[in-house]
């Protein structure tokens, strides 16, 4: 098959060590949130200095607005956001993958999901999180997710089909349906596989997406209620007192940004470098 | 519009006018006794203050959500009674107030030369026009308990009588509610511009800000001040960060952060009001998990107080002992502290067949700085205890409407210490307006009774130490502590008034040095 040949992704792949460096990082970090709570020196709920402590012996960041521990918090708040926009990112990327794949092949399906897409990328996302937020009181994280999911979705289709459309009039997808096979498998055998590098892409991007969705609605105290130590509740609640004590707020704001970046980074290194261009053009 | 609480905090406290005792000849020790060398006239006062530019208002008697709004107001009108540092009440516009033997009958007497803003004189036509106005009001009940509009007459020019339906001995404390005094006949379509006989009257208004002109012919003494200005602040940090930026003189009411922030800088002075505000758990009474009241005292004995102080509000403040009405000249110190004992709870939390299985929720709000980080710390603090608390945070409105009066378990604040039978009369007798933990207690009641009826000062304070000791065992209130009033002042701003609650309000004696 020529058109297998000319995207073999092998001809665009660099050596292994320094692909899996801008890896490392983000394995570093996700490693570290959830381990966190094992080396964590106090519990999250109780106090061990004066509110907005100074860093020093006791607590290496300093104490939050109740004088817990920022360090210790700062340790077991990370594993509960990787872990919702972990699900987040891999829900909307497969979703959004499978009806991509079957939209291309479908042009009935594919102007309907269009549609659907272009109606809900208009609705700004504070504004959808707010009205599950509201319909579903005490839907805590569970909501947030489900919000991020939903609003996530429609935007991911949009790029999986576009990446999909010029590979569905390809000359080797014209020969699987000559020879007999059936949707599920042109679009997983056949349309999938040459998407790896953009799904990749948008993997990485919805990862960074439903991290900031996340942050957001935790700031704007929607999704996880205190005593939970959630990064972006820390900032939210210990906004007030940055003066005394600035680790409080910066460490879960460095914490975040550093999640989205190396996350970020690590997608971007495992795509196909050829493709890869191609994808976040 | 209904009656809130937050109109009876700012209201109540509002006029904890004391500073006043200065122009009523009692000396200026209800004002920071700074050594600033002699009172300078001149100057213009900018003050910071906190409101929400929903809550607006102007008209002395309505709800006066916001405390700029109600630092306006004060400024500008006069209540008849102030608290005061050594007597509870004292005088503002009325310069005296005698009971009839019986003590159902009031006599106020107007301050000789009382004049409003107009230079018209103050005469009880126009104190009866008001009082009536503002017992009209939807919560004229809760203002102006136990007196209704025909009982409230002249007597000659100067002179106006209340009658109420009870012995009541505390009724000049209880009228310091809002008797905000206007002219009579003042048309609703300029409330909003009325003179008033308050030390400063209204320059102009803006949506929530405000410039004060003084008013040279007040009847309570010299004002120091050219004029003051108001700024509204919608959050303590805001304020906070307008203060240290040097826009503003004196900012209201900042809280421990900000004045622990503000420590750093020596150009900024931080004025503590000790016993300013109360900051209860409230538990219902009448239903749901805390009607035992085996249970409700378990909850007192769970709390770590000395934590809360230190942890909620940075130490600045002091530990309560489950009865408010701190400020109370009479308030009994000799009931037993409470202390943290958990072993002794769990035997009570067992006895009563509590169940530890399920999860409580407690209600709080961010309206106030501390009071869903002592949410927060209680729900730790009753973990230890193997009850299992979360907390919920709902926005002020939501609150308001759903949670406060009718909550099985809720924190709750208030600016208004001025004592404990104000508490009492407002919060814990049957039927009264704001019961928060619908409590109902014979006992309570008529322990209240006795002591309104008693002139007395030794029995009253006997009688008073009964009901204290009532509510400490079974009322619905865990009170753990009594918060600091911080504000935040620059060097050159003397005179501040150093009461707790609303006196902060009262700025008649603030001068500015050079």
């Amino acid at each position: 098959m020529t058109a297998a040949a000319v995207l073999d992704p092998r001809a665009a792949r660099r050596p292994r060590p320094r692909m899996f460096l801008p890896v490392i990082p983000a394995v570093l970090l996700v490693l570290g949130a959830v381990l966190g709570p094992l080396p964590a020196a106090h519990s999250v709920d109780k106090p061990v200095t004066a509110p907005y402590g100074e860093a020093g012996t006791d607590a290496v960041l300093g104490g939050d607005q109740l004088g817990r521990d920022v360090l210790s918090r700062l340790l077991h708040g990370g594993s509960a956001l990787i872990g919702s926009a972990l699900t987040v990112a891999v829900v909307v990327t497969l979703a959004a993958t499978l009806l991509g794949c079957f939209a291309v092949l479908h042009p009935r399906l594919g102007r309907l999901v269009e549609r659907i897409a272009d109606t809900s990328i208009l609705l700004p996302p504070v504004l959808g999180i707010m009205l599950l937020a509201l319909a579903w009181p005490g839907g805590g994280r569970l909501a947030i997710t489900c919000a991020a999911i939903l609003l996530g979705t429609p935007y991911a289709v949009r790029i999986v089909a576009s990446a999909a459309a010029p590979l569905a009039t390809a000359g080797f997808i014209e020969a699987a349906i000559a020879g007999g096979e059936g949707t599920a498998h042109l679009a997983l055998r056949e349309i999938l596989p040459n998407l790896r590098a953009t799904i990749l892409a948008l993997f990485g991007l919805r990862f960074v997406d439903a991290v900031y969705v996340i942050s957001m609605a935790g700031f704007l105290q929607l999704g996880p209620q205190p005593p939970e130590a959630d990064w972006a509740l820390m900032i939210r609640e210990n906004g007030p007192g940055i003066l005394l004590n600035p680790w409080a707020v910066v460490a879960p704001g460095l914490a975040i940004g550093l999640l989205a970046i190396s996350v970020n980074l690590a997608a971007n290194a495992l795509a196909p470098a050829t493709a890869r261009r191609a994808a976040l053009r | 519009m209904n009656f809130n609480r937050r109109q009876v905090l700012w209201a109540g406290g509002g006029i904890g006018a004391a500073a006043l005792l200065a122009a009523c000849g009692g000396g200026d020790n209800a004002t920071s006794s700074d050594p600033g060398g002699k009172p300078r006239k001149g100057g213009t006062l900018r003050i910071g203050a906190l409101g929400r530019s929903s809550a607006i208002t102007r008209d002395p008697h309505g709800n006066q959500g916001n405390e700029s709004d109600y630092l306006v107001i004060a400024l500008v009108y006069d209540t008849l009674t102030a608290p005061g540092l050594k007597d509870n009440t004292v005088g503002r516009l009325a310069a005296s107030f005698t009971p009839s033997k019986d003590l159902k009958t009031w006599r106020f007497k107007i301050a000789k030369g009382a004049t409003f803003h107009d230079g018209t004189p103050v005469t009880a036509d126009d104190v009866v026009w008001s009082l009536r106005r503002l017992r009209n009001t939807p919560a004229g009940a809760a203002r102006l308990p136990g007196i209704t509009a025909d009982h409230i007459t002249a007597e000659g020019k100067d002179t106006v009588v209340l009658v109420s339906d009870y012995a009541n001995a505390e009724l000049p404390m209880l009228t310091r509610l809002s008797t905000f005094i206007m002219k009579k006949d003042t048309p609703e379509k300029e409330i909003a511009k009325a003179p008033g006989t308050g030390p400063f009257k209204l320059d102009w208004y803006r949506g929530g800000n405000a410039r004060l002109l003084r008013n040279e012919h007040w009847h309570g003494g010299t004002v120091h001040l050219d004029a003051i200005e108001v700024t509204m602040f919608e959050s303590p940090q805001a304020m906070a960060n307008a203060m240290m930026s040097g826009q503003i003189d004196v900012a209201s009411n900042a809280g421990a952060v900000a004045a622990r922030t503000a420590d750093a800088r020596k150009d900024i002075t931080v004025v503590r009001r000790p016993n300013d505000m109360a900051m209860p758990i409230v538990m219902r009474t009448s239903g749901g998990p805390f009607a035992d009241p085996r249970v409700r005292a378990a909850m007192k004995l769970i709390v770590d107080r000395e934590a809360m102080v230190k942890q909620v509000l940075s130490g600045y403040g002091t530990v309560a002992n489950d009865i408010l009405g701190t400020g109370d000249p009479d308030y009994a110190k000799s009931i037993p502290q409470c202390h943290r004992d958990l072993a002794k709870a769990k035997k009570l939390l067992k006895e009563a067949k509590f169940d530890f299985s399920k999860t409580y929720e407690l209600a709080t709000t961010e309206d106030i700085a501390g009071l869903a980080e002592s949410a927060t710390l209680f729900a730790s603090q009753a973990r230890e205890a193997g009850v299992k608390v979360k907390v919920v945070k709902q926005e002020s409105g939501t609150f308001y409407q759903k949670t406060w009066l009718k909550g099985d378990f809720y924190t709750n604040y208030w600016g208004t210490n001025d004592s404990v039978v104000f508490f009492a009369s407002k919060t814990m007798t049957t039927s009264a307006g704001q019961n928060e933990a619908d409590w109902s207690d014979k006992d309570f009641d008529a322990a209240y009774h006795k002591v309104i009826a008693t002139a007395d000062p030794k029995a009253r304070t006997a009688a008073l130490k009964d009901l204290q000791q009532i509510e400490y065992e079974k009322s619905g209130y865990l009170l753990w502590g009594m918060a600091d009033g911080i504000d935040l002042a620059a060097p050159k701003v003397h005179g501040l008034p150093k009461l707790p609650g609303y006196g902060r309000v009262q700025l008649e004696n603030v001068w500015l040095a050079q």
